[in-house]
């Protein structure tokens, strides 16, 4: 399906993005969990005229519905690659397989902190822990490993793992993943271990070699891959060459029109880096959703 | 090669030449994924910051990268990119995977004190 703009991100950055890009008359898809905001479950406070909507999720969805009527298309689901495919168009594929191509992108993905804060995390980092399925796989051929987390990020990097990997096992409180994400992981011989975490990484002098789950069990394993929620927008922009901050190369970096280096591209909230504020957010997004849908109609497609 | 705007070791005589005319090297050895770009991004903007130090990237997938993935120090390492601190031509520090710009602040001023 191609649509002008594609948003990823329902928090208030993406939302407030697609209610400007939306006024102007350009076809506007949001793609993303509600509930992966950390708004869901705060309170709104220091927040113009927040008194009014106190509770983050009721403006999470006062948001979508006033977008909804705007005519945005939501797509309640984590976005897993991105190509530029170099005619004018980002190539964009979601966890069940749907894909887009859009003018535009708008990157509100927010920031999750992956780590786990566990144990044995830090001294085995590099040697066995890793957080990224995609750069440290091939080093874990013929091997056993672990993944851990809840959402897309975990599913999709223990499929891929399988290639690598003789045995592959998937640790997650509970998944919030779509359906189709689910089948192909139930066809795959990964095996799932539901409703457990872990607390623990233990290991010798050089290497991981264990994991003690929250009901003590452990389980031997050459590898861990952490992977909470959906695919960093570091992880996903980096082939696209997006350039982070200068400071803490952890961020996006944008310019006042919350573009990125690359045509096409903008960023809005904390994806852009501190401070991690609700009027923030809500201000960038404003922007990116201007500027983004003023690029969208000033291209000859 | 590898898009930063660090020096590159593509060639083992490259190599050869920066670690025995320098006494103080760090060599980054990665691909362009997340784990190894903000590394590199840390090294180019510490690099003015730190001019005793030489500050090299190098394509893990190339023939003279074998020599940085055979370093007994760098035998247990799992995670790109793997970082390793050079003084004098030998091995003084190595690390695997991801480092924050603190991180490698940290190492620098440790290992290659003025």
């Amino acid at each position: 399906m191609k649509t002008d703009l594609l948003i990823i991100g329902s928090g208030p950055a993406g939302l407030q993005a697609a209610i400007h890009a939306s006024r102007k008359k350009i076809k506007v898809v949001v793609a993303g969990k509600v509930g992966n905001s950390s708004l869901k479950r705060a309170k709104v406070e220091n927040y113009c005229c927040g008194e009014l909507l106190s509770e983050g999720w009721e403006l999470l969805e006062k948001g979508c519905m006033q977008s909804q009527n705007f005519g945005v298309i939501f797509k309640k689901e984590d976005i897993v690659k991105i190509e530029d495919k170099k005619n004018g168009f980002f190539y964009i594929e979601l966890e069940s397989g749907e894909n887009f191509e859009a003018k535009a992108i708008i990157i509100a993905t927010g920031v999750t902190k992956n780590t786990l804060n566990v144990k044995g995390e830090n001294k085995y980092h590099g040697k066995g822990v890793s957080y990224c399925v995609e750069c440290d796989a091939g080093f874990f051929k013929n091997k056993k490993v672990a993944v851990v987390g809840n959402g897309s990020a975990a599913a999709m990097g223990a499929i891929l793992m399988e290639a690598y990997a003789k045995e592959v096992i998937l640790i997650y409180k509970q998944l919030d993943i779509s359906e189709k994400l689910k089948q192909r992981l139930d066809a795959s011989s990964i095996v799932q271990v539901s409703s457990q975490w872990v607390k623990e990484i233990k290991g010798d002098e050089e290497k991981m070699t264990s994991c003690l789950l929250i009901d003590d069990k452990s389980i031997e394993v050459d590898g861990l891959f952490i992977e909470r929620g959906a695919k960093s927008a570091v992880e996903l922009f980096s082939a696209l060459s997006v350039e982070l901050d200068k400071e803490t190369y952890s961020y996006i970096a944008a310019n006042k029109k919350q573009e990125t280096n690359v045509a096409g591209i903008f960023a809005a909230g904390d994806i852009c880096g501190p401070p991690f504020q609700l009027a923030k957010a809500v201000g960038e997004g404003c922007v990116a959703g201007i500027f983004a849908s003023d690029y969208v109609k000033s291209k000859e497609f | 090669m590898l898009r930063t705007d660090l020096k590159h070791i593509e060639s083992n005589s490259e190599l050869e030449d920066v670690l025995k005319n320098n006494a103080n090297v760090m060599i980054c050895c990665g691909r362009m994924g997340p784990m190894c770009i903000p590394v590199y991004g840390v090294m180019q903007d510490l690099e003015s910051k730190y001019p005793h130090v030489q500050m090299r990237d190098m394509d893990f997938d190339i023939p003279v990268a074998s020599f940085i993935r055979g370093l007994p120090v760098c035998a247990s390492f799992m995670g790109l990119p793997f970082t390793v601190y050079f003084k004098n031509g030998k091995v003084v520090k190595a690390t695997s995977s991801i480092q924050n710009k603190k991180q490698i602040i940290e190492i620098l001023d440790e290992v290659f004190k003025n």
